[in-house]
């Protein structure tokens, strides 16, 4: 066949894809609440996207008309559409409608530190009876979080819950923050600090120190290893990591 | 279609949807990627039909359309790319 008919072929094929993504939202639609639920922690659990993770598939195989279509398909699921339009995954896009699915399921029980405690695997009891979400529910979650937060594709998935986070709460993280919380387990107030720290440093020197190089010099004082990275004096070594331990002191 | 017949088929397209794709993974990216979209789509309508005890008159009406999609959709990319 001629390449200018595959190209033909290609366009009926990305037509199809459109349509076999408007049908599933329909059908998720018309989902009751325990099955939409059950989906989701299908989704989130048992792997559908696991075994979603070897490929991305970003806007620019989509024309801008298609683009404009999924868009208008998906304005019920957002997210899924300005995912997969900002080059995520496929599978981390639908990581995050099952997120945004226990949201409408449980209106605003979960909160951003119910998620993230979730994430942490240290609800608390009260929160967990807040949520109105089974422990093996639960358990489900911190297994499809651990997951896939190890698995080989970490840093797209961790994005994704980022973009999550910043919807919820209007906190912009980059993934390096995100693993920090999750592996720390600092709760948001003390994320906004590491961030203003973060900022702080980052306007004093006016280079691209990024989260981890931060949270080295912030918990570590690792002030011989930033001086030879940075080429700091001492004094305004001083002066940075004062600045940053007032600010820790309120953490 | 009951739900039974309707989760026997689905799981063949995904069949079929997995061979095509091993066949165009390496090659074909553009390809591959749209079978990709289509698999995926197909498991979640899977673990759907799973769920459900039986379909409702839309949801039956859904699933026969996309079942029709997916078969189109095969059938092209076995006319078109497979030699």
């Amino acid at each position: 066949m001629k390449n200018s008919n595959r190209g033909t072929e290609l366009s009926l094929l990305d037509d199809l894809v459109i349509r076999s993504k408007s049908g599933l939202k329909e059908m998720t639609k018309t989902l009751k609440k325990g099955a939409l639920l059950a989906l989701t922690v299908a989704i989130l659990a048992t792997g559908v996207g696991s075994m979603m993770n070897a490929n991305t598939y970003s806007a620019a195989n989509y024309t801008p008309i298609q683009q404009e279509q999924v868009v208008q398909q998906n304005q019920n699921i957002p997210t899924f559409a300005e995912n997969v339009q900002d080059g995520y995954s496929v599978s981390s896009a639908h990581y995050l409608v099952a997120m945004e699915n226990l949201h409408a399921l449980n209106g605003d029980k979960i909160t951003p530190d119910i998620l993230m405690s979730m994430v942490e695997g240290n609800l608390t009891t009260t929160q967990i009876s807040e949520i109105g979400l089974t422990p093996s529910i639960i358990s489900s979650i911190q297994a499809s979080f651990a997951e896939h937060v190890t698995d080989e594709n970490p840093v797209q998935f961790i994005n994704a819950v980022a973009l999550h986070i910043k919807k919820a709460t209007g906190l912009t993280m980059n993934a390096n923050d995100l693993a920090t919380v999750i592996h720390e387990g600092k709760n948001f107030d003390q994320l906004k600090i590491f961030q203003q720290n973060t900022m702080h440093e980052e306007i004093a020197q006016g280079n691209e120190l990024k989260g981890e190089k931060i949270y080295s010099v912030v918990y570590k004082h690792s002030a011989s290893e930033y001086n030879i990275k940075k080429n700091h004096t001492p004094a305004e070594i001083s002066a940075a990591q004062t600045q940053i331990s007032t600010n820790h002191k309120n953490i | 279609m009951g739900n039974k017949k309707v989760i026997t088929k689905l799981g063949t397209l995904v069949e079929e949807h997995n061979e095509l794709y091993q066949l165009f993974e390496t090659d074909n990216q553009e390809l591959s990627d749209k079978i990709d979209l289509m698999r995926k789509d197909l498991m979640l309508h899977l673990e759907i039909a799973t769920l459900s005890d039986e379909y409702t008159k839309d949801q039956k009406k859904i699933i026969l359309e996309t079942i029709e999609i997916n078969e189109e959709f095969i059938t092209i990319v076995k006319k078109a790319f497979v030699r």
